[in-house]
Parts: structure tokens; sequence; C-alpha cells
């Protein structure tokens, strides 16, 4: 008879437990979905505006043409001019510079993520930390 | 709340937080495809009023533009997700 009270009870016990959960996680999930919302367009839009905004477009196309008037200007032929110029913007390698970018936004995000994890552990984050204060 | 009403609430804050994920996530595209263009724009006729050729110029744009393209398909955006994922669960 107590035998079964006390299965009664733990039954009752793991019910009440799975619904305060699930009312935990109803509470959380709109947060979550907000800041997912607010997340992912930044992320995409400022990975884009870092590099193709019309401002650094012109301001990139600006360097290599100047490039190419310099050595217009230094007398080099317009065929080897063009050559070098094209040589010059392949070395800059506009792929490389987004993936660049965005490993950049997706250490800025893990950095967030291993500071909770392990702040105990490692020292670099201390050195991150450092160079956060003075990135800002 | 009881057990019922929870999942209730936990289904449809699924249902509508991913659908506008989504729907943003798509419009960020949209915005970004068109900063693109607009970027592109503006670099080709800068390298046009530095000198360079036509064609040149044009080679140069879809070598500038190119990536940024390619990156904002959501193939590779969800690529890009996963890679955030698997480095995270790594470390």
């Amino acid at each position: 008879m107590s035998n079964d009270q006390s299965d009664n009870d733990r039954k009752e016990k793991k019910r009440s437990s799975d619904m305060d959960e699930l009312r935990e996680v109803a509470e959380v999930l709109p947060q979550l979905f907000g800041a997912l919302n607010d997340s992912i367009p930044k992320l995409i839009s400022g990975l884009i505006a870092s590099v193709y905004s019309p401002e650094s477009a012109g301001n990139m196309a600006k360097g290599i043409g100047q490039f190419y008037s310099n050595l217009i200007a230094e007398g080099i032929p317009e065929a080897v001019a063009l050559d070098m110029t094209k040589k010059f913007v392949s070395a800059l390698d506009f792929s490389k510079l987004i993936s660049m970018v965005s490993d950049e936004a997706s250490v800025k995000s893990k950095r967030k993520v291993k500071r909770k994890i392990d702040i105990d552990f490692n020292d670099e984050d201390e050195d991150e930390a450092f160079d956060e204060e003075f990135d800002e | 709340m009881g057990t019922a009403r929870s999942i209730a609430s936990i289904i449809a804050t699924s249902v509508g937080g991913g659908s506008k994920i989504l729907a943003k996530t798509w419009w960020a595209i949209r915005k970004g495809r068109g900063e693109v263009k607009k970027g592109s724009r503006t670099f080709y006729n800068v390298l046009l009023k530095a000198g360079i050729p036509r064609e040149e110029a044009k080679e140069i744009t879809l070598a500038y533009a190119t990536p940024a393209w390619e990156l904002l398909q959501v193939r590779s955006l969800i690529k890009l997700a996963m890679e955030m994922d698997g480095d995270s669960s790594i470390r």
C-alpha cells in the first residue's frame, strides 16, 4: 500500500517537473526567436556592408584606379599596365576578403560562447578581453 | 499553464518564429544583393573614370562581385551556419 503511494508520489513529482520544464521552454522560446530575428539579418547585412557598400566599393576601386593611373603616368605601356592591374586585383582576392570578414563574424559569436564555457581554463581569454577593450 | 497549453504555445511560437526568421533572412539576402549590385556599379564607374577600358573594368568588377553573390545564396548561408556550429562544438 505504502509502495503504491510512493510510486504515485514519484510519478506526480516527475509530471510536475516535466510541466515546469515545458513551461520554462514555452516562456524562453519567444526570447530566443527574438534574438535570432535580430541577429541573423544584422549578420548578413553587416557582412555585405563591410565590403560591398557603395562607399567601400568606391574606395577600393579608387585604389585600383590610382594604381593603374600611376603606372600609366610612369610611362608603362597600356597593355602592360592593364596586365599588372589585373594581377594586382587578383592578389587582392575578394573571396578571401569575404571569408575573412565572415570568419571574424563567427569568431565574435564564438567568443561569447567560449567565454561562458571556459573562462577559468584559458589564459588566452585574458588576452582577448584585453584586445577587445582596446578594439572598442 | 497546463501541459497541453505549454506544448501548443511551443508549437505556435516555433512555427511563427521560424517563419519570421525565414522571411527576415530572405529580406536581408534581397537587400544584400541590392547592396552588392549598387556597390559593383559604383566600383565599375570608378574604374571607368580612372581610365581602365570597359572590358577590363567589367572583368575586375565581376571578380569583385562574384564572392558576395555566391555568399548570398541560401545554400552557402546554411553552410556558413553549419561551419559555425561545427567549430563551436569542437572547442
